[in-house]
């Protein structure tokens, strides 16, 4: 009896202590941060923040508040902007970092690394650059029926990497390619449209400097050199001139010139390997099957020749935007593909291209390209 | 002192319980920087020298065993003296005392620093040290008994956090893993050695053995129980290289913390705060083992009753860990320690192996 009651006592002394720890954090007071934008400000000599709060009171719900603070750097943004408000702002709820385009040409690493190295700031932050300025753009009022601009962020992203129309841009992934010899990050593009903040494309990064912005057509081709197609969707157009022949009549109205197909990807793979290390090298083969799901012009899909030829039109555009993008990659001489850090995991550590080699030999990079496409089927009528 | 340990029968355990005493015993705090302790000399073959040291611990569990059979029903220091003598057994019994505590305080001060990074920046140490100490008096008071099940109990609460690792794992990057086995000589031996640190908490079966029912099975079960911590241990290695770039790995104080900041779960969105409270229950076996194995040792040495000597350790150890503030005092703390214990806990054994050997000669002999 008498050790119980002790270790009853152990066990309520011990309760209190960590009661006591605890600092104290009651929801009406806090203003927590969802989102934020970074801009250069006007003097061109520090930064511009605009920090999206979102508060909770006991009259309305759901406030959300927009400050605007400056500083050098983002933390003294953050406790500038402190100072600007009666809640006590915390940053564990943020879920995306917006960058407008000037700071992000001139390096938006400092500012990540603050957030990286911030223990209460999750890893799956999204990482994005805005067209606009990024106070411009965080401005935006209408975010469908989302509770916050912060949210609103987060499910626009998430959804379309889900829908694979962008990459995927978590803080970790940038810091990973940014850190990796031979690899540079890219992060969605937003801007704002009537209002309301949409995806734009990508932003290709040379270190952490942003350098060239990619809209959402081309991106499909990003991704699928990136290899990480699943389900996405493109539109090929050719010279309706090519199908003369096979022509029924339908869609036979204006722009019959030209034949556009929508083609749903079911599969695909990419596969980069060195072919030769001493000029730099490699073989880049894309398999890629998919189901035509639009088509402009009435073709007799059924008919097995005109489906070759049809694979055989996508495969050379498919081809020749691949070789176009990669030589963009060359002139830009920016990474997105990793390609450098292919090339390192083939030599022991000594002989290994370091990071300014790598960007001394990138644009020498050849690459042949080839590719293998496949219509595995085309809807429910023909 | 009597040499023979005979431990009531109502005090013993079955041997299955040392796969637990095992595992609870040797993953602790030493687990979280591990990764980017083993890259920084072993580079993307880190899994392979992961299995290396296993195997090297799987053999000084062997020796040990091995001793401490031909030795008969006995512990450390029943061997030690029996072997050296009164006084020179006693010295290097008082040794491994100053190791244990060693440990003790190590496990204190790096879980401290965790909290204070992660939770609680302005937190005293004393208040972290004492908090976990209540616990730990509270199982030495309970006795042997209380601690296996303490250390069974908690095996179960934290072996699930091995299942986190499925989600990053599935952002591994395999290409980190080439160019393999790009290694020198130099780089597999510090390797090693820096493994051999993580996996210390072996010697925790020479106080033990007496203890256990079954002793035949003793062999079987540890060994099981050391498998378990090798394989958690290699899967933390392989995710990291897989997940961080290799510069960024590098840069990581605690990879393994860092990696849970990427999962979150709709009804729990920061697990990575979860994990480092939980971690809790990773340390606290650490410490009650230590905690026993010291005053367990005064009792055997001195004759000093544990309920006694557990005090003196809460009170020193609060108060030596008061003197480390930095991350720098407490690295070379815990470096210090660590090298110790190479010689403690993986030397040790060699040195028993030939008397060991020499008893069972002249006992087939008799």
């Amino acid at each position: 009896m008498k050790h119980k009651i002790k270790s009853i006592l152990l066990i309520l002394l011990t309760t209190l202590l960590l009661a006591g720890c605890a600092e104290e954090r009651i929801l009406e007071e806090l203003g927590i941060i969802t989102a934020y934008g970074l801009d250069i400000n006007e003097n061109g000599d520090g930064l511009l923040g605009s920090i999206a709060t979102y508060q909770f009171s006991q009259q309305r719900t759901n406030e959300n508040q927009l400050i605007f603070s400056t500083g050098r750097t983002a933390r003294e943004v953050y406790s500038n902007a402190d100072s600007k408000t009666a809640k006590q702002l915390v940053n564990g709820q943020l879920r995306a970092g917006l960058f407008g385009q000037e700071l992000a040409r001139r390096g938006i690493m400092p500012y990540v690394d603050g957030l990286m190295r911030n223990p209460l700031i999750s890893d799956s932050v999204y990482i994005t650059v805005t067209d606009l300025p990024a106070y411009d753009v965080i401005n935006a009022t209408d975010f469908e029926e989302a509770p916050n601009i912060g949210t609103y962020i987060y499910r626009l992203l998430e959804h379309a990497i889900v829908n694979e129309n962008v990459v995927q841009s978590t803080m970790h992934e940038f810091v990973k390619n940014f850190m990796k010899v031979g690899a540079d990050p890219v992060v969605p593009l937003l801007t704002k449209e009537n209002d309301k903040i949409i995806i734009r494309g990508i932003g290709l990064f040379q270190d952490d400097r942003l350098v060239e912005t990619v809209d959402i057509f081309d991106t499909f081709f990003y991704r699928l050199i990136l290899d990480e197609y699943e389900r996405a969707e493109s539109r090929f157009t050719f010279p309706a001139d090519d199908y003369e022949t096979d022509l029924n009549n339908y869609g036979q109205g204006e722009n019959n010139d030209q034949l556009s197909v929508s083609v749903h990807q079911i599969r695909s793979n990419t596969d980069i390997k060195l072919a030769d290390a001493s000029d730099f090298s490699f073989d880049v083969d894309i398999t890629f099957e998919g189901r035509i799901t639009e088509i402009t012009l009435n073709l007799d899909l059924s008919d097995p020749e005109i489906l070759k030829k049809l694979e055989e039109d996508i495969k050379e555009q498919l081809e020749d935007k691949v070789n176009e993008i990669l030589a963009k990659t060359k002139e830009l001489n920016v990474d997105p593909f990793g390609i450098g850090a292919l090339y390192n995991t083939h030599f022991k550590k000594d002989e290994q291209l370091s990071a300014t080699e790598m960007r001394e030999n990138y644009p020498d990079f050849q690459f042949n390209v080839n590719a293998d496409v496949k219509i595995m089927r085309y809807g429910i009528t023909e | 002192m009597k040499h023979t340990v005979n431990i009531p029968d109502q005090l013993k355990f079955r041997a299955a319980y040392l796969f637990f005493v095992l595992y609870t015993i040797m993953v602790g705090v030493g687990f979280v920087p591990y990764p980017r302790d083993v890259y920084e000399v072993a580079g993307q073959d880190s899994w392979l020298i992961v299995i290396l040291a296993g195997i090297l611990v799987h053999l000084v569990m062997m020796i040990i065993i091995f001793c401490l059979k031909s030795y008969g029903n006995t512990d450390l220091h029943g061997i030690l003296q029996q072997t050296f003598g009164r006084w020179i057994g006693k010295l290097i019994g008082y040794l491994f005392i100053i190791y244990f505590f060693l440990v003790y305080v190590t496990i204190l001060m790096k879980y401290t620093e965790f909290i204070r990074t992660f939770i609680f920046p302005s937190i005293a140490e004393w208040v972290v040290a004492a908090l976990c100490s209540f616990l730990v008096v509270y199982c030495i008071y309970g006795g042997i008994r209380a601690i296996i099940g303490t250390s069974f109990i908690f095996y179960l609460l934290t072996f699930w956090l091995n299942f986190l690792f499925f989600e990053p794992a599935t952002l591994m990057d395999f290409n980190n893993f080439q160019p393999m086995f790009d290694i020198d000589s130099k780089g597999v031996i510090q390797g090693i050695q820096i493994t051999a640190y993580t996996l210390l908490g072996i010697e925790v079966i020479w106080m033990l053995y007496p203890y256990v029912h079954n002793q035949k099975r003793t062999m079987l079960y540890s060994q099981l129980g050391i498998l378990g911590v090798i394989l958690s241990l290699l899967s933390g290695v392989v995710i990291s290289i897989g997940y961080f770039a290799p510069n960024q790995l590098i840069e990581q104080i605690w990879p393994i913390l860092t990696i849970y900041k990427i999962i979150s779960f709709p009804f729990f969105e920061r697990f990575d705060i979860f994990v480092v409270s939980f971690w809790k229950f990773i340390i606290l076996p650490n410490l009650i083992f230590y905690a026993w194995l010291i005053t367990r040792s005064l009792k055997r040495v001195n004759n000093i009753k544990q309920k006694h000597s557990i005090w003196v350790v809460v009170v020193l150890s609060s108060t030596f860990i008061m003197f480390f503030k930095s991350r720098e005092a407490i690295n070379q703390f815990v470096e210090i320690s660590a090298e110790i214990g190479i010689y403690f806990v993986y030397v040790f054994p060699f040195l028993i192996l030939p008397f060991a050997i020499y008893r069972r000669i002249r006992g087939a002999n008799k």
